[in-house]
């Protein structure tokens, strides 16, 4: 009975640093592309987040993700699978990880 | 990320973006630009990623750089740096209503950023860095690869490029004889940008002839401008199809060069000979009166030839004395004594040569060398021929020592 399990991307918050030129950012695009053909367990590619937003604690709104937090969520995508260890197949081999200093973690749905 | 050349599709897009962000802001700022695109390639890289290059990349990059470099300013002025930054957003919004610059025509902003680019103010190995970076959409590492130079050196090109453009008028009111020298300085930008594809005796062939495939476009994108085009325009279009027609024979599998006298003809492209011969119709004139049209003529008697044998000779001798007659160079001098050795035999060339007081950078280098190894060699001097060809392998770069190393091998042979 396969579950689905969302791969939650993180990026070092100073990445941003590095600026693709036009050929690595299609190159990359084509990995993404190459690892969403090569998987069909990947049932949804999800979604990137920018790097700015706004946060609510105890009542007050501060501006985006905490400036002191080393990584940032930068997205997301669900893969559909029986296992973790079938997801982590799909997991390891994702572009995302080409990016210096990226992780990524899986987690299954809880599914309600 | 590897360095293997991909579709150059959103290159392409990225000059364009500059060229059309550039005649709005203008080239002074050209920093702000970079870093308004900088921004939204960002954003591409993220929102790109389930889709690939959507099918308006371009619309898409203008539209997203144009926004950071529009908040950018908005925070200069509310920082009160800058007045300039203030008039910039006033003729930006200004500009809103009719959309993003995207009804212009892109040829015409490419052009004038390229004619920009050209300026006196700018050193040439500058205006090679800036077309590169802004108008082909390579990285400074891209580039550095592709000039097999460091990437130090091209960022300070680069900036040497910028800081010229700071008071580089856009609008390009020049008078008409300063629009021709601009004009002629872009031609020479694009040729020195294509030798530097096409002569290249080091790095990877494919990047290398990205780069003549870049200088093409220029090429191209001038000498199809009703206002820029010249003459001179379609024989530099021209002579870069009759050489980079012949890309595929210059080669070898193993990527050492291929003598012409060894080339395989049937693998010089027809097509783009065709393109070539077009080309040439536009640059006819009573005369063959630029530096291009002779190059373009002897080019085409090489590529148009049937076999190495029955090359008109004679013909390509009379037009290098012509091209040394108007651009003196005994680079000139030297080819044609090469074609003069089969043309009246390698006897009367290699008198010519002797003849001659040569600059020690030419006298001492292994062009000059080898050419002195084959005239005895055809001559049957074997022990002379050697000679020679020791001394030019000695101070070829690597790939064409191969192909003198093979020479000397065959010389042995016999």
């Amino acid at each position: 009975m396969p579950h689905k399990y969302m791969l939650i991307y993180r990026n070092p918050s100073n990445a941003q640093a590095k600026q693709p030129s036009p050929s690595e950012l299609q190159a990359m695009l084509a990995q993404w592309e190459k690892w969403k053909a090569a998987h069909p367990a990947i049932v949804d590619m999800g979604d990137a987040l920018l790097p700015t937003g706004k946060a609510i604690r105890n009542g007050v709104v501060t501006d985006g993700p905490t400036a002191e937090s080393k990584e940032l969520v930068s997205g997301y995508s669900i893969v559909k699978a029986r296992s973790y260890d079938e997801a982590l197949v799909v997991a390891r081999a994702c572009p995302i990880l080409l990016a210096p200093g990226a992780s990524v973690e899986v987690r299954e749905l809880a599914g309600y | 990320m590897s360095d293997d050349p991909i579709s150059p599709v959103l290159r392409h897009a990225y000059g364009r973006v500059v060229a059309s962000l550039l005649r709005e802001f203008g080239t002074h700022r050209l920093a702000q630009v970079e870093d308004g695109l900088a921004q939204a390639m960002l954003e591409a890289t993220l929102g790109w990623r389930g889709r690939g290059v959507p099918s308006d990349a371009r619309a898409w990059l203008q539209r997203a750089a144009r926004h950071r470099i529009i908040d950018e300013l908005r925070r200069g002025r509310r920082q009160g740096s800058s007045a300039d930054a203030a008039q910039a957003l006033d003729e930006a919004t200004a500009t809103e209503a009719t959309g993003p610059g995207l009804t212009d025509d892109v040829h015409d902003d490419e052009l004038r950023a390229l004619l920009a680019c050209a300026a006196p103010t700018v050193p040439q190995p500058s205006q090679v860095v800036f077309a590169l970076r802004t108008l082909c959409g390579f990285s400074t590492r891209e580039i550095a690869n592709r000039l097999v130079t460091s990437e130090e050196n091209v960022q300070k090109r680069w900036e040497r490029a910028r800081e010229a453009l700071r008071t580089v008028d856009l609008d390009l009111e020049l008078s008409p004889p300063e629009w021709k020298a601009r004009v002629d300085s872009v031609l020479r930008m694009v040729y020195v940008l294509f030798t530097e594809g096409y002569f290249a005796t080091e790095g990877p062939t494919v990047l290398r002839l990205e780069l003549c495939e870049e200088a093409l476009r220029l090429a191209h994108l001038v000498a199809e401008h009703p206002r820029a085009s010249t003459r001179e325009a379609w024989a530099l279009v021209a002579l870069l199809h009759l050489q980079h027609a012949r890309r595929d024979a210059r080669t070898d599998t193993e990527g050492l060069p291929v003598l012409l006298e060894d080339q395989n003809r049937a693998l010089y492209r027809r097509d783009e000979l065709a393109m070539a011969l077009q080309a040439l119709e536009h640059a006819a004139s009573d005369g063959l009166d630029s530096k291009y049209h002779l190059e373009a003529a002897i080019a085409a008697e090489h590529a148009f030839a049937p076999t190495f044998a029955d090359t008109r000779w004679a013909a390509i001798v009379s037009l290098y004395e012509r091209l040394a007659r108007l651009e003196p160079s005994p680079l000139h001098t030297l080819h044609g004594a090469i074609a003069r050795s089969y043309a009246q035999g390698p006897q009367v060339a290699l008198a010519q040569l002797q003849a001659m007081r040569p600059p020690t950078w030419l006298g001492g280098s292994h062009l000059w060398l080898a050419t002195f190894a084959d005239f005895h060699r055809r001559l049957g001097d074997v022990e002379r021929a050697q000679e020679f060809y020791e001394q030019a392998i000695a101070l070829a770069p690597p790939l064409e020592r191969a192909v003198l190393r093979r020479r000397l091998a065959g010389l042995r042979h016999h």
